[in-house]
């Protein structure tokens, strides 16, 4: 077996106190704790505190903070923010009580697919636009509250970590973002496992009582970060320590399409090609609501429907956005590739191969604009944070509203332009490593590629366009009625 | 070890406990006075930069009211913006005159705050669209 390189035998277990912290076996207890702590708070301000949205915790900490650093952490390590999961906590109590009562069974094999969380990941995005959730304490508390409440539901009478594969739909961004993040978690060295007769990362440990993995990802056919929580309850079952968080190349998992443990392969499910689809093409979107041409297009489409309701007109955006701009597009990049490699294989099928490639730009769209919320106002939490502790009785001063940004305006634009350059960069080598995997000769390869490097380009054009616009802050205002 | 419900539980009552013990955030109190707040944006169809705020104060009887102190809070409706704040005293006729700054496209709620000479203190929100 070949010798990994230098960097990918960085272990972020065996690294000076985050290794320790996280090695110990209640640190992801803790960490959740404080999540959870930190959701009860918001959940109070946002109902019961003041309703303008910059004025508010729910609102500042979930749409400038949560989004923010969430995507700094799968950029710089990988998917923390499930490890640390405020909602993991009620699902236990559930789980708890579901057992108890006899309620818990396995989920039914039709619902065994990413299709409820595409349903719910498109519906928020649409309601998110229609209701304006970021202008709105109310709202976003609401939608934190149904998130508790659905997880609750949900584990109180299904089996293993259902919500988190099947339904939560964060979590399944988070998945999305984090096969181009430069961590995973996976076994140190093969051969430990080939000995291994307990199996313990996925059957639990009986000894120590602890379960194995959830999600039903057998570490030594574990591939990349699909599904994967980064829960540490294979690193805590192993008992021969021989699980880690090691370091790899950001994308690298992107560059081929083996057979995953319980997942399989990622470009044969259709359910997951339209998870990818929301995610890539919803940062689009969601990114295209918040800038200026979108009320001309908006005012247009109200003219030809004869309506002044925004319901209708957003629901054609997000129709045409989802349903109908992603399937023309790839559908021509997966004909023009097959044509160019000459394999007997239907569009369909190049189309959910290479889609995989387009994964590192999504995610770099998403980066881009949700780091120009957190670059433009991380500094607010302290005002916020303040006017809050003032209004419940404990002094803490004048809130400091000047408090914003924490990097100049000048140096917005050209950092959105990085982050979407270096998804365009990972998207382009994953684009030729899948076509190489995937073709007999480099020419083919490079023939097949060439479509995949045009769309690439071509979403690069648009995404450079939308961040080149003037952003506007709207919400409660539609047509200018 | 498993996490048990009796741990879960003492954990959700020390939150319970430690939010009913913040107490309840007080409403802000229901305006008494009968004062009419009136705002006007110049120019009317406003846009980024400087610009003038004119709030017309009348009392119960219609009558315009001066010598109050009045204060202009500019919010836009996302969070993570910082708000814009400016206030003065010089009226004529019930006309106040407030130099303001739009820092950014898209909506605003703009909150008006009076101190009456009475000192009572009236307030009142406005939704304004800015252009690019």
């Amino acid at each position: 077996m070949a010798a990994r390189p230098a960097f990918a035998r960085h272990d972020l277990l065996t690294w000076p106190l985050v290794g320790p912290f996280l090695r110990w076996r209640f640190s992801r207890r803790f960490l959740q704790a404080v999540l959870l702590a930190v959701s009860a708070l918001i959940l109070f301000d946002g109902f019961l505190g003041p309703q303008q949205s910059p004025k508010n915790l729910a609102t500042v900490t979930v749409w400038i903070h949560y989004r923010g650093l969430v995507v700094l952490a799968l950029l710089l390590v990988g998917n923390l923010f499930c490890m640390a999961c405020p909602f993991m906590l009620p699902r236990e109590a559930a789980r708890w009580l579901g057992r108890r009562l006899g309620l818990q069974r396995n989920v039914p094999r039709p619902l065994r697919s990413k299709w409820p969380a595409v349903i719910l990941l498109a519906l928020f995005f649409y309601l998110f636009e229609l209701y304006d959730l970021w202008a709105s304490p109310w709202l976003t508390a609401w939608v934190i509250a149904t998130y508790f409440l659905t997880a609750l539901v949900i584990d109180l009478f299904f089996r293993g970590a259902a919500f988190c594969k099947y339904v939560c739909p964060l979590g399944q961004f988070n998945f999305m973002a984090a096969l181009a993040s430069p961590g995973e978690i996976r076994v140190r060295e093969a051969a430990v496992c080939t000995t291994c007769r307990t199996k313990d990362c996925i059957a639990g440990n009986r000894q120590t009582g602890q379960r194995g993995c959830e999600l039903w990802l057998f570490q030594p056919g574990k591939v990349g970060n699909m599904d994967c929580t980064f829960c540490l309850d294979c690193v805590y079952a192993c008992p021969h320590d021989n699980i880690g968080l090691l370091a790899r190349l950001p994308t690298q998992e992107l560059w081929s399409d083996p057979r995953r443990a319980g997942i399989g392969r990622l470009g044969r499910r259709l359910d997951v090609t339209a998870l990818l689809v929301v995610l890539i093409f919803g940062a689009y979107l969601n990114a295209f609501g918040m800038i200026k041409p979108v009320y001309a297009l908006e005012q247009w489409l109200a003219a030809r429907l004869h309506t002044t309701a925004e319901a209708p007109v957003l629901l054609l955006i997000f129709g045409v956005g989802l349903g109908v701009v992603p399937p023309l597009l790839l559908a021509t990049a997966g004909w023009l590739s097959r044509l160019a490699s000459g394999r007997r294989e239907s569009v369909r099928e190049t189309a959910q191969y290479f889609i995989l490639s387009l994964v590192p730009l999504g995610f770099g769209m998403w980066l881009a604009h949700y780091a120009f919320h957190f670059l433009t106002g991380a500094l607010t939490l302290i005002p916020v944070t303040q006017s809050f502790l003032n209004d419940i009785g404990l002094p803490a001063g004048e809130p400091l509203w000047q408090l914003g940004p924490i990097v100049p305006a000048d140096w917005l634009f050209p950092l959105q332009a990085f982050f979407l350059y270096l998804g365009t960069f990972g998207s382009l080598v994953a684009a030729f490593q899948l076509a190489v995997s995937r073709y007999r000769t480099r020419q083919v390869a490079l023939r097949a590629f060439l479509p995949w490097a045009a769309l690439t380009l071509v979403m690069l054009v648009a995404a450079l366009w939308i961040m080149f616009q003037p952003m506007e802050m709207r919400g409660t205002i539609f047509l200018g009625l | 070890m498993r996490l048990s419900f009796q741990y879960f539980l003492c954990f959700f009552l020390l939150s319970l406990t430690l939010l009913t013990a913040c107490g309840r955030i007080q409403p802000a109190p229901a305006d008494t006075t009968g004062v009419q707040i009136e705002l006007a944006v110049d120019p009317a169809s406003p846009a980024v930069g400087p610009a003038r705020l004119l709030v017309t104060l009348t009392g119960p009887d219609g009558q315009p009211i001066d010598g109050a102190t009045v204060e202009v809070e500019g919010n836009m409706t996302h969070a993570g913006m910082t708000p814009v704040f400016a206030q003065t005293t010089a009226s004529e006729q019930g006309r106040y005159t407030v130099p303001f700054e739009w820092t950014m496209a898209g909506d605003w709620i703009v909150t008006v705050r009076v101190t009456l000479p009475g000192g009572e203190q009236v307030r009142r929100e406005f939704p304004v669209r800015v252009g690019g």
